[in-house]
């Protein structure tokens, strides 16, 4: 039998699976938006925010939803060149493979995605797509012009570069969608929810308002950051109660394991 | 699982790092009322001190005019009279500052005050916000509970709401956990519980008579007890 600790640290275990999509009033509102903007009839969506805000399981949790309704596919990898994209591209569009020793004629995808306007409506999710360069986000652009093949573009922001300043997303994106950190609100909500689902009640309780504020101070309420710092919280009481049990309050988390999940994690130094 | 013997010796340097402005705090809140407390000593004393020298001199005095050195005398005494007239002067000051101490404590108040206004809002924000928070993860328990009838889940809500002190919702909890397993003492303590709290004492007082009868749950007997003595 598991541990409690160790049940909790599994919780926090970093994944972009639909079973672990929580409901918060934020992530709700980014899937309705998203959801909506798939309707209208744009070319290209951008989904941007920083690393850790949940573009990923969004992205997979509207492909899960829609997969019956529409002809939607997740890209969940950035290819490494063109031609593994317009392999992939060829078989959503053809369902066929590629046949062997015959490449993709460029002119002539787009000529056949634009003989699709109408009959069909296929909708591309397109995950980390920072990893495509400028030469292939223009090939993507041209394919979508055809209205036949729609592109939901997600991207990290970062500090240094505010991708939506760049000329092609300027002009050409239709839609943008931006996901942000978490709130104070947000934060709590997404722990207890995520520590409910699996019946964890005590643990639940045992988190308590200032240890919320703590842990949103150490991740400024960066999901996957939370996740980080609450698996390593859990994985030091897993040691403790297995270890040394006197070490350990089973009715709170003792700031100072928060603290020292924190320094493991580097996000306060000595 | 890794040792966690050097991650406690940084925390440990860590926490001292982190502790000494508390530190710093308090020496120099020590060093401020060690001064204060000097300078109400410097500002009450000199005045005796000074009279003490007036009595000094008085007795010179008389050794003096023994003495018949009267131009001495007068001499010293001028001078006594002016380094009166001066140490009253330097005095002045200090009367100002103690004047003007009611100002001062006007205006602590008023920073006080504004202080108070503005953080009075915050706490009642802050609480808001943690109370929407629990209740609304309860909600989601809520809502597997009627799909699923797990019992933990029921049985979770009433505690909880019991500590909230939402106790309408606690009874409907635990009567629920009770509808499928009527044999928790928990539950049962925290349906009844909940009753007295919702005024209905006679009750809860009747249903736990009987729940003892059926289980003969000690601890139940030890609330029934309670509830009738209205600890």
């Amino acid at each position: 039998m598991i541990s409690r600790y160790e049940a909790a640290k599994n919780v926090f275990v970093d994944s972009i699976d639909i079973d672990d999509y929580i409901k918060l009033e934020s992530s709700v509102a980014a899937y309705k938006q998203l959801a909506h903007s798939i309707e209208k009839p744009l070319k290209m969506i951008l989904l941007f925010g920083r690393p850790g805000t949940g573009k990923s399981i969004l992205l997979n949790r509207i492909a899960q939803n829609l997969k019956y309704q529409k002809e939607i596919h997740y890209f969940d990898t950035p290819s490494t060149n063109s031609k593994e994209f317009f392999h992939k591209l060829f078989k959503v569009l053809t369902k066929k493979d590629l046949p062997q020793n015959t490449e993709i004629n460029f002119s002539a995808l787009v000529n056949y995605c634009k003989k699709l306007r109408g009959q069909r409506e296929i909708i591309i999710l397109l995950d980390e797509a920072q990893m495509y360069g400028p030469e292939m986000m223009e090939k993507i652009r041209l394919i979508s012009d055809s209205r036949a093949v729609k592109f939901v573009v997600s991207l990290h922001k970062t500090d240094n570069e505010d991708l939506i300043a760049k000329e092609h997303f300027q002009s050409r994106i239709w839609e943008v969608i931006e996901l942000k950190n978490a709130s104070l609100l947000d934060l709590t909500q997404y722990i207890h929810k995520k520590l409910l689902k699996k019946n964890l009640f005590e643990i639940a309780n045992s988190i308590q308002k200032k240890d919320m504020k703590l842990i949103f101070n150490f991740t400024k309420g960066n999901y996957r950051e939370c996740n980080k710092l609450l698996f390593t919280i859990f994985e030091i009481c897993e040691y403790y109660d297995k270890n040394e049990p006197s070490k350990i309050n089973y009715a709170y988390i003792p700031q100072r394991i928060i603290e020292m999940a924190a320094l493991k994690l580097g996000y306060i130094h000595v | 699982m890794y040792d966690l013997k050097p991650l406690e010796e940084e925390w440990e340097k860590y926490h001292k790092k982190k502790r000494l402005p508390f530190y710093i705090g308090i020496l120099i809140g020590v060093f401020l009322i060690t001064m204060m407390l000097f300078s109400l000593y410097y500002d009450l004393f000199p005045k005796k001190s000074l009279q003490n020298n007036i009595d000094k001199v008085g007795n010179t005095k008389s050794v003096v005019i023994t003495s018949n050195n009267e131009i001495i005398n007068n001499t010293s005494k001028n001078e006594l009279e002016k380094t009166i007239v001066e140490k009253k002067g330097v005095n002045k000051p200090l009367e100002m500052i103690v004047d003007n101490i009611p100002i001062l404590e006007e205006e602590t108040n008023k920073v006080i005050e504004n202080k108070n206004v503005i953080d009075k809002p915050r706490k009642r924000m802050h609480l808001d916000i943690v109370e929407t928070s629990s209740l609304d993860a309860y909600k989601d328990v809520e809502e597997r509970f009627f799909k699923s009838r797990n019992l933990d889940d029921s049985l979770f809500l009433a505690k909880s709401y019991y500590k909230k002190g939402l106790y309408e919702k606690s009874e409907y909890w635990a009567l629920q956990t009770n509808k499928i397993n009527s044999t928790i003492d928990d539950s049962w303590i925290i349906f009844t519980q909940s009753k007295v709290k919702l005024g209905q004492k006679n009750e809860a007082i009747n249903i736990l008579q009987s729940y003892i009868k059926r289980t003969g749950s000690e601890r139940a007997k030890n609330v029934l007890i309670k509830i009738k003595a209205n600890r």
